[in-house]
């Protein structure tokens, strides 16, 4: 039913051209096409070449007329080059391929116009070129292909001529850009033709012309940078007459490379960044790191400063056996920290992005840090050691209530340095040292004393300075506590007792022999002990008190032969002076049974008080350097002093104490880190109940980081211990795992 | 009319943006209401067709909040774009309605590129001024009282001087290119622009700004701009309707061997339609006739556009016609051969959107929009290839995939399979389906990769349809074993269609 009703024929052929075949349709545009080379586009009629494209189309030629077209204008490319591009080079090439380009464009454009309904109809849906991409295509393969090298080289050698030259006026320009300009509007493959073929040239000819072109050797380094900076800032505003934004990036890369990455630049660099450091030039210094934002060149730089610090903080003499420790102390420790806010001040004035690449932070203040943290850690015990006798000289300097304010600063710089310490418990087992015999003497101010330890709590936190808090606690309450004492008048009507109430656990005595129980005190003194003794029991009953004499000391006013002296002294030298208050001459033997004193701290006591040098209170015979038990001592009635106040000096130790007590130090250092270890340990291994022991020890090291670099040996030892008191197990099988026994 | 309003809502309601846009352009009545009381723009909402909601507000659908039938659009928005879309078109902003004629018509009075003015007016004391340059035939066309002048007390002259002031003169030129002018106009003009309307003969603008005195509330003077606005179009609608019709459709000079082609120019001079271009017809019978027409509307579509922008020929000789104003040199240009009903469509449809295109003629207006890179009336014409049941009693289906192919008209190519596939069976008996296939198959190595035949897919795809499955019903019912079930459910006849074609494809040792 429905075939019956074909009335129509299909319409398509009757609006094409009737008749014709598609040789004489072909010619029509072909002819066409001549025309628009020839430039006589006006005597075209549009609606002709139009309704030929049509008609073509209609017939199914599209393919045929695609072909005829692309091989045509291919044949008028070649014709053209042959025209005008042979045997010609230089810039005359560039220029007449540039004026081909723009008319070829222009050609391109009127020809695609016309093939309009081929573009729609036909490469829109076999998906091929369109007409115009098509011209473009066939001009980039019969014209710039087989002479692209001949354009590189045309191109670059102009360019080097300009270079050379290094002027800005550069009237060649224009015609560069239009060929950059040109090869950017070509596609090649992925990229664009100028990317792909004369971008890697032009950065190869850079690097070549910039390596050879100036002799660098004969240069200074100052001179070696004045020159490549010119070079750079040249090198850019020219690129930017012709090429892009993103190509500029990369010639001046490139640029970089090739100047900075040279031996002699490398080998200039340590030398201007030690001078820009030396010299506190910070204009130096921030040329040197602007030059490149490359991250091995930010390395280079900050190797280069780092360097400088190092040697500087080396240079640092220590004289290690002199006798006025305290002194090189002092001076090493400023000379420390002056370097520190030296170098501090000199590089947070360089706004440095070389601190800030692969999202590390290098900021100047890490660096700085990192330097002198490895200096300081080198010898850590001595650091310690330093800083805090540079702390106990400047806590008592400022004994005679100068102004805290300024002294605060430079303590404020201390603390900066302390920080940096990896082993900070050696640091307080010397902070508390010094901190408690100065509490003890008084030999500072307590206002001090507080702002140090809240310096030092708000660098390390409250459990770190928990022993300091309860020593300045404990003179608190002492204060209070002697300042509530009031003893029977009549029992020494011109005496003044202090007492300090230590608690045991805060004050670094432990260890040391606590008292003797068994020395026998003057009258008077022993009355003030029992009354005391009586009065703390009344207010703290179930507090047992000892008496620590050795930490106490005594002050005695004594009318010599040529004048009133106020000697203090610590309580054995007073207990033993005092014998002279009933005895005119008393031999070694019978102080010893006076006083029953061991003997060797009798031996230390008798010596300072007859043997140094500005203390000599008391007469020994015979004259002789050592104490024999039958050498008597009588008071020396011709001491004399230029102060009115003398500080008797005990001598140290008799045996070789130093090195006793460093040993000794070493030892309870060890033990309490062991202590410490044990703790955190312990606190890991409750939540996980399993581990293994590198991962223990690294989880280990990093909570006690803060207090000192845990070693192999210490973390063994403490396990040891613990296996021992069964509260951790080894596991049956492998013996790397530990298990927490609950 | 009213058939192409319910058209126009049935097309809302199933989201048939073309025909939609096609009806529409017929000039119904966008803001009318059907007999529940739906307008257009709330059945597009409500059924959520995002495509037909943008058109009809394009178009100048109105979408007041403030009032009940926009606020019923809103809220039956069926999803949150749409009612974005809603919200967004505010009524209070300038409304820029889209028609498409109107936005060319527009666009002439600042695009100059094709230099297709004639007539410049400007005032006494800028007389070195170029002043506003414009088009005689639009003036004849808005207004009564130009038309009588250009003809008699302005005929030949290509400059005037005018002494309304420049404002005014600015926001009735603006008018009369239809471009929405309402909110320029400032109320100190308001007395000289109330006299020059009425002087001019712009009737709808003098009854607005009569109306706009008695106005004081800002949403109820939007609301009237509106109003008028799209009134203005549908009245300039009308007026280039009767344009086309008397002064160029009538005055188009039928070229007998006998006529002289000199006394037709001559005619052509004297009608007052102004044109700048002749268009060349000849029909099937090599008869010619010659169609006084305008560059400034022809060049709506590319293909005049391109012919005129290029330096070739023609735009050589219409510079020359230009500069010489001599009617014997009025640049002749043609059209392939078609039947002067179909040159007059196109006319229509360039001068005032008219998208009435008989089917007998559809086909022809199909090739020859795509003849002159229309794309826009293509559609239109494949709309009324589709819509109209007249249309396959006198073509072969077959001719209408091969003109879809042939135009690249998807809409077409669907509607083929469509119909093949309802009536398979018919179809199969004719060995044109066959050759369809073949020819489908050819295409697929150029036009696409995968292995599949379009047509063939299409079919399947309308088989589905034809019994209202989805394709995962297919698969459930093969498990199926109740006979009545299947029976009922129709999969039985799906089954048979499909091995009709699997059966052809055998036949045609072709695999897809």
């Amino acid at each position: 039913m429905i075939s019956s009703k074909k009335a129509k024929i299909r319409v398509p052929n009757r609006l094409g051209l009737p008749g014709q075949n598609f040789e004489s349709l072909w010619g029509i545009l072909k002819d066409a096409i001549d025309h628009i080379y020839a430039d006589q586009v006006s005597e075209l009629s549009f609606e002709l070449l139009y309704r030929t494209v049509y008609t073509l189309v209609l017939r199914r030629k599209a393919l045929d007329l695609y072909s005829h077209l692309e091989s045509y204008l291919g044949d008028k490319l070649d014709e053209l080059k042959q025209n005008n591009l042979k045997d010609v080079e230089g810039f005359e090439l560039l220029q007449k391929l540039f004026e081909i380009w723009k008319s070829q464009c222009r050609c391109f454009k009127l020809i695609s116009d016309v093939m309009i309904y081929l573009d729609k109809v036909y490469c829109k849906y076999e998906r091929k070129m369109e007409t115009y991409d098509m011209g473009l295509e066939s001009f980039k393969k019969h014209v710039i292909n087989p002479i692209k090298e001949n354009i590189s080289e045309a191109m670059l050698s102009d360019i080097n001529k300009v270079r050379s030259q290094g002027s800005l006026q550069v009237p060649h320009a224009d015609t560069w850009k239009g060929i950059v300009g040109m090869m950017e509007t070509l596609e090649d493959e992925k990229d664009n033709y100028f990317s792909a073929h004369l971008e890697p040239v032009l950065l190869r000819e850079t690097e070549n012309y910039y390596k050879n072109a100036i002799n660098y050797r004969e240069l200074l380094p100052v001179e070696y940078l004045e020159t490549m900076k010119k070079l750079k800032s040249y090198e850019f505003s020219l690129d930017q007459k012709f090429i892009n934004g993103d190509s500029t990036v990369k010639v001046t890369t490139v640029l970089e490379s090739v100047l900075i990455w040279t031996e002699q630049f490398m080998e200039a660099i340590p030398i201007l960044i030690r001078d820009s450091l030396t010299n506190n030039n910070v204009e130096l210094l921030k040329e040197l790191c602007s030059l490149s934002s490359e991250e091995k060149y930010c390395t280079k730089i900050l190797d280069c400063i780092k360097n400088c610090i190092w040697e500087d903080v080396t240079s640092l003499s220590v004289d290690k056996n002199s006798r006025r420790r305290a002194q090189v102390a002092t001076q090493w420790t400023t000379k420390v920290i002056e370097i520190y806010n030296y170098y501090q001040s000199l590089l947070s004035t360089v706004d440095l992005h070389i601190f800030i690449f692969d999202g590390q932070d290098n900021s100047s203040l890490n660096l700085i840090n990192e330097v002198i943290g490895k200096y300081l850690n080198q010898d850590a015990v001595q650091t310690c050691e330093f800083i805090t006798l540079h702390l106990d000289a400047f806590a008592k300097s400022t004994e005679d209530k100068r102004d805290i304010n300024s002294v605060k600063e430079s303590l404020e710089d201390c603390v900066k340095i302390f920080k940096l310490i990896s082993e900070k418990d050696v640091f307080e087992n010397f902070y508390k040292k010094q901190m408690s015999k100065r509490l003890l003497h008084q030999r500072s101010s307590i206002k001090l004393e507080k702002w140090l330890v809240k310096q030092i709590k708000g660098e390390m936190g409250t459990f770190f300075t928990s022993k300091l808090d309860g020593m300045l606690r404990d003179i608190n309450l002492s204060a209070g506590l002697s300042r509530s004492f009031k003893p029977d008048e009549n029992l020494l009507p011109d005496c003044v007792f202090t007492s300090q109430i230590l608690t045991m656990t805060s004050w670094p005595f432990q260890t040391a022999n606590v008292l003797d129980e068994n020395v026998i005190l003057p009258p008077q003194m022993r009355q003030y002990k029992e009354e005391f003794e009586v009065f703390y029991n009344r207010k703290y009953n179930d507090r047992t008190l000892r008496w620590a004499h050795h930490l106490g000391f005594m002050e005695i006013g004594f009318q010599f032969k040529n004048g009133y002296y106020e000697i203090s002294m610590p309580i054995y030298g007073a207990i033993v002076f005092l014998l002279f208050e009933d005895h005119e001459e008393l031999t070694t033997e019978q102080i010893s049974e006076l006083t029953n004193m061991p003997e060797q701290e009798l031996q230390r006591q008798l010596i300072s008080l007859s043997l140094a040098p500005k203390s000599r209170v008391l007469k020994k015979k015979p004259l002789s350097k050592t104490i024999s038990p039958q050498d008597t001592f009588c008071i020396n009635y011709g001491f004399t002093s230029p102060t009115q106040k003398v500080k008797l000096q005990t001598i140290a130790n008799i045996t070789t104490k130093s090195e006793a007590q460093s040993q000794a130090g070493q030892d309870s250092l060890e033990k309490e880190r062991v202590i410490e270890v044990n703790a955190a340990i312990v606190r890991i291994m409750k939540s996980c109940k399993k581990s293994i022991h590198d991962e223990l020890f690294q989880q280990v090291s990093e909570t006690l980081k803060d207090r000192f670099t845990l070693t192999q040996s210490v973390f063994k030892k403490s396990v040891a211990n613990l296996l021992n008191k069964e509260y951790l197990q080894r596991d049956m099988e492998d013996t790397n795992i530990y298990h927490y026994i609950s | 009319m009213d058939k192409n309003f319910n058209d126009l809502c049935y097309a809302c309601r199933i989201g048939d943006t073309d025909n939609a846009d096609r009806l529409i352009s017929t000039g119904v009545n966008l803001n009318g209401l059907d007999e529940f009381d739906n307008s257009p723009l709330f059945l597009a909402s409500l059924c959520g067709h995002e495509e037909v909601v943008k058109l009809l507000l394009e178009r100048g659908a109105v979408c007041d909040r403030d009032r009940f039938e926009g606020a019923r659009c809103v809220y039956g928005a069926l999803n949150d774009s749409i009612r974005d879309i809603l919200v967004k078109r505010d009524i209070s902003k300038a409304v820029d309605i889209n028609q498409p004629f109107v936005m060319h018509i527009s666009s002439l009075f600042k695009d100059w590129s094709l230099n297709t003015h004639d007539i410049q007016i400007s005032p006494p004391k800028e007389i070195n001024d170029n002043g506003l340059k414009l088009h005689k035939f639009l003036l004849s066309t808005r207004s009564l009282k130009l038309r009588y002048n250009l003809s008699t007390v302005w005929n030949n002259k290509s400059k005037l001087t005018t002494d309304i002031p420049t404002s005014v003169l600015n926001i009735i030129t603006k008018f009369i290119y239809l471009i929405p002018v309402l909110h320029e106009i400032n109320m100190s003009d308001y007395n000289t622009l109330l006299q020059i309307s009425l002087q001019w003969d712009l009737e709808l603008l003098s009854e607005y700004l009569n109306r706009l005195k008695d106005v004081a509330d800002s949403s109820e003077k939007s609301t009237l701009m509106a109003e008028y606005q799209y009134r203005f179009t549908e009245d300039a609608r009308d007026q280039l309707k009767r344009f086309v019709n008397d002064n160029i459709l009538k005055c188009s000079i039928d070229l007998h061997s006998t006529t002289n082609f000199e006394e037709g120019i001559q005619f052509a001079e004297n009608c007052v339609a102004f044109p700048d271009l002749l268009l060349l017809v000849e029909n099937f019978n090599e008869d010619k006739r010659i169609y006084p027409c305008h560059l400034a509307i022809l060049s709506r579509a590319n293909y005049f556009r391109m012919m005129f922008s290029l330096p070739m020929e023609e735009k050589a000789t219409y510079q020359e016609y230009k500069d010489f104003k001599d009617s014997r040199r009025l640049p002749l240009i043609s059209l392939p051969s078609c039947d002067f009903e179909v040159a007059e469509i196109i006319l229509r449809y360039l001068y005032h959107d008219s998208s009435e295109i008989p089917w007998q003629y559809a086909i022809d207006v199909l090739l020859m929009a795509d003849f002159l890179l229309e794309d826009r009336m293509k559609s239109m014409a494949a709309v009324v290839m589709t819509q109209s049941k007249d249309f396959l009693e006198k073509h072969s289906i077959f001719d209408i995939l091969y003109v879809a192919w042939e135009t690249k008209m998807e809409r077409l190519e669907q509607f083929a399979a469509k119909v093949i596939a309802f009536d398979l069976k018919n179809y199969t008996k004719e060995t044109e389906l066959k050759n369809a296939i073949i020819k489908s198959s050819q295409m697929i190595s150029v036009r696409e990769e995968t292995d599949t035949i379009e047509l063939v897919d299409d079919i399947r795809f309308y088989l589905l349809e034809k019994y209202a499955f989805e394709p995962d019903d297919i698969d459930i019912l093969s498990e199926e074993k109740d006979i009545q079930l299947l029976k009922a459910s129709g999969i039985l006849d799906y089954q048979q269609d499909v091995a009709i074609i699997d059966n052809l494809l055998d036949e045609l040792t072709l695999q897809a």
